[in-house]
């Protein structure tokens, strides 16, 4: 009998993961469509999305996934996203005083990590095939925009790290080297893809060029969605002001964290599709690198908005995304310990009991020579069994 | 680092958080708190260094504090267990883990934008209810996760071998972040919750008169030593408290 029900319950469990496993599936088309209420398409991206997922058009529209047949998907006007607030603020001598030492020991102007999870994607026109395993079209990209970043006076780390076979894995091996370029310090951390999605929806042409855009691409699984969500607004709006139509808009994924939990100042970019050339992703991307000092407060002498959108919150805008991604954390952990506490003892009585053990008695091994009074009790055989 | 408050902050949160909820997952694996604690230590310096074993025909390297610590944490609790049933089952779990792992990241969806869960979280949940079917056991679920992780890295090697796709393999190379840790850690807690809400479907623990002998019940344990413990100390001179406490240690070791 206890089996039977061990049996059920991981059933129920299992199936409640694997459905959406089911529904997946590389579109016939290639591409998805995202279809407003008034049947207009708003914005399209190269593979099938998911309920809940959101994403923010070039004009600041923001929209969100209710349904999906086949490669449509039907999406509800959330609001209009204002991106003045994310801006970042002008010179202020009070602040540069307070900017820490340490910023000034990397040089002005930063540095900049880049690496590809995605170690095969490549441009038709230009590669000749949309995937090259281990040596794909997007290392040139990658150094085409390592280059401009030079050219801006940034240092930069680029990693020719291979993470191939694509498959679900690539994110978790892409992780050892973005936890690599982290150790070395960096202001920044770019993962450079590319989309898959016919060349008209990437083309644009700016100052005169014909460029390929660039989509920003936020896990919003992670509990630091919210403040990658601030920063990829921040990169925006920088990119509004100086090239507009630059950022062909931001993808809100929920599926994933796409190692965005490393590291605050996290982005995957999407430069291009596979069919555009690779020529204009990487003009576009040189563009792109031009936004990528002011972004990172290295243009102003000021850090980038220290009480708004980067730091705690204001009173006028509310708390920031990092308060929020905390919120998160902390909110689920305390839920957390309150859920096992009451399905592991059976009675309110009993959770509470245990809670007070825990304070009570765990940290005793630590301090036991300075707290009188607090008694361990003695582990029983029965409980390490337990264990 | 330019880093404003509010992420800095955000980054202490979520690393306490994350170490807080390793340390009571470490010190279920036949660690005390102190040993927990020394190993978290161990796992963050041992982060910081990759050990090469070869660079032909892939580079292959190992992360101490990412795979080489959690992985003789994990082969010592396969030596350790009681019956060579749970030895089986530890190694069981293991093997259908990095299955589990080959298989679904072939074919479980592998983009940004069509990803329903996170791989690190669903391996550790494969890891967890393998464990849990295989021998409803804590000890059993962290060593599917993090020797499962290692040995579909190894299986993932050999397949871009055999395939001549040039790439690298550095096993838990994310050091305290890989995936090899979490999915320890998933599996853990997801063994637990499914235990313990099966438990709760039957009807929970029994209270009172008729719970079974042995049964830890926290409530009556409190009760019971402070009731106890407050009488001595009152009476007592400062040298019995001294020599309780000198007991309490020779019973915690």
């Amino acid at each position: 009998m206890n089996r039977l029900w061990g049996i059920v319950v991981v059933l129920v469990l299992l199936c409640g993961i694997m459905t959406p496993a089911y529904v997946q599936g590389s579109a016939a088309r290639g591409y998805v469509s995202f279809v407003d209420e008034n049947g207009v398409t708003v914005y399209i991206t190269g593979w099938e999305s998911q309920v809940g997922d959101q994403c923010i058009t070039e004009n600041n529209k923001r929209f969100e996934v209710v349904s999906i047949e086949d490669e449509v998907a039907h999406v509800k006007f959330i609001g209009e996203v204002n991106l003045t607030q994310y801006r970042q603020p002008t010179n202020n001598i009070g602040l540069s005083i307070l900017k820490p030492r340490i910023a000034y020991a990397q040089g002005p102007n930063g540095k900049v990590a880049i690496y590809h999870t995605h170690s095969d994607e490549s441009y038709v026109p230009t590669d000749g095939k949309e995937s090259i395993l281990g040596a794909g079209g997007i290392y040139k990209v990658g150094d085409a925009f390592a280059s401009a970043l030079k050219t801006n006076g940034m240092e930069v780390i680029h990693s020719d790290a291979k993470h191939d076979p694509h498959d679900n894995m690539a994110y978790e091996r892409s992780r050892r080297t973005a936890v690599d370029l982290l150790k070395q310090n960096p202001d920044a951390i770019f993962d450079i893809h590319r989309d898959a999605v016919p060349p008209e929806v990437y083309s644009a042409n700016i100052n005169g060029q014909d460029v390929s855009k660039v989509q920003l691409v936020v896990g919003k699984y992670g509990a630091t969605g919210k403040q990658i969500e601030d920063y990829a607004l921040q990169i925006k709006a920088a990119s509004d002001q100086k090239y507009p139509g630059l950022v062909k808009g931001i993808f809100f994924a929920k599926g994933g964290d796409y190692n965005q939990d490393l590291f605050p100042k996290s982005m995957l970019l999407e430069v291009g599709a596979q069919s555009n050339s690779r020529a204009s992703a990487e003009r576009g991307v040189a563009l792109f690198a031009d936004i990528v000092p002011t972004v990172l407060g290295k243009t102003a002498a000021a850090p980038g908005n220290v009480a708004g959108t980067t730091g705690l919150g204001t009173t006028e805008a509310g708390p920031s995304g990092a308060s929020k991604s905390m919120g998160w954390i902390l909110g689920l952990f305390i839920v957390g310990i309150a859920a096992f506490l009451f399905l592991s003892t059976g009675s309110m009585k009993e959770a509470k009991a245990k809670l007070k053990q825990f304070t009570t008695t765990e940290f005793a091994n630590f301090f036991a020579s300075t707290r009188k009074g607090t008694k361990r009790p003695k582990k029983t055989n029965n409980e390490k069994d337990k264990d | 680092m330019n880093m404003p408050i509010g992420m800095m902050l955000l980054l202490v949160v979520g690393v306490l958080v994350y170490f807080g909820i390793a340390h009571r997952i470490l010190d279920r694996m036949r660690l005390t708190d102190k040993q927990a604690l020394l190993f978290i230590a161990a796992i963050i310096v041992g982060s910081f260094v990759d050990i090469p074993i070869m660079s032909s025909p892939v580079e292959l390297s190992i992360n101490v504090g990412g795979a080489l610590l959690p992985a003789m944490l994990a082969v010592w609790l396969i030596f350790k267990a009681d019956e060579t049933g749970e030895k089986v089952r530890g190694i069981l779990a293991t093997i259908l883990v990095a299955v589990t792992v080959s298989l679904g990241s072939r074919y479980l969806p592998y983009e940004p934008e069509n990803m329903f869960l996170d791989p690190k979280i669903i391996y550790g949940i494969s890891a967890g209810m393998i464990a849990y079917l295989a021998g409803r056991s804590r000890r059993s679920a962290f060593i599917g996760g993090v020797l499962g992780i290692v040995l579909s890295d190894i299986i993932h090697m050999v397949t871009i071998i055999n395939l001549g796709i040039p790439g690298t393999t550095d096993i838990g190379g994310a050091g305290a972040f890989d995936v090899v840790i979490i999915a320890g850690i998933v599996a853990v807690m997801i063994a637990e919750l499914v235990g313990e809400t099966r438990e709760k479907l039957q009807g929970g623990p029994l209270l009172g008169t008729h719970r079974p002998e042995g049964l830890y019940e926290f409530s009556k344990e409190i009760s019971h030593t402070n009731k106890k413990s407050k009488t001595p100390i009152k009476e007592n001179n400062s040298n019995s408290d001294e020599n309780d406490q000198k007991n309490r240690g020779d019973k915690n070791e």
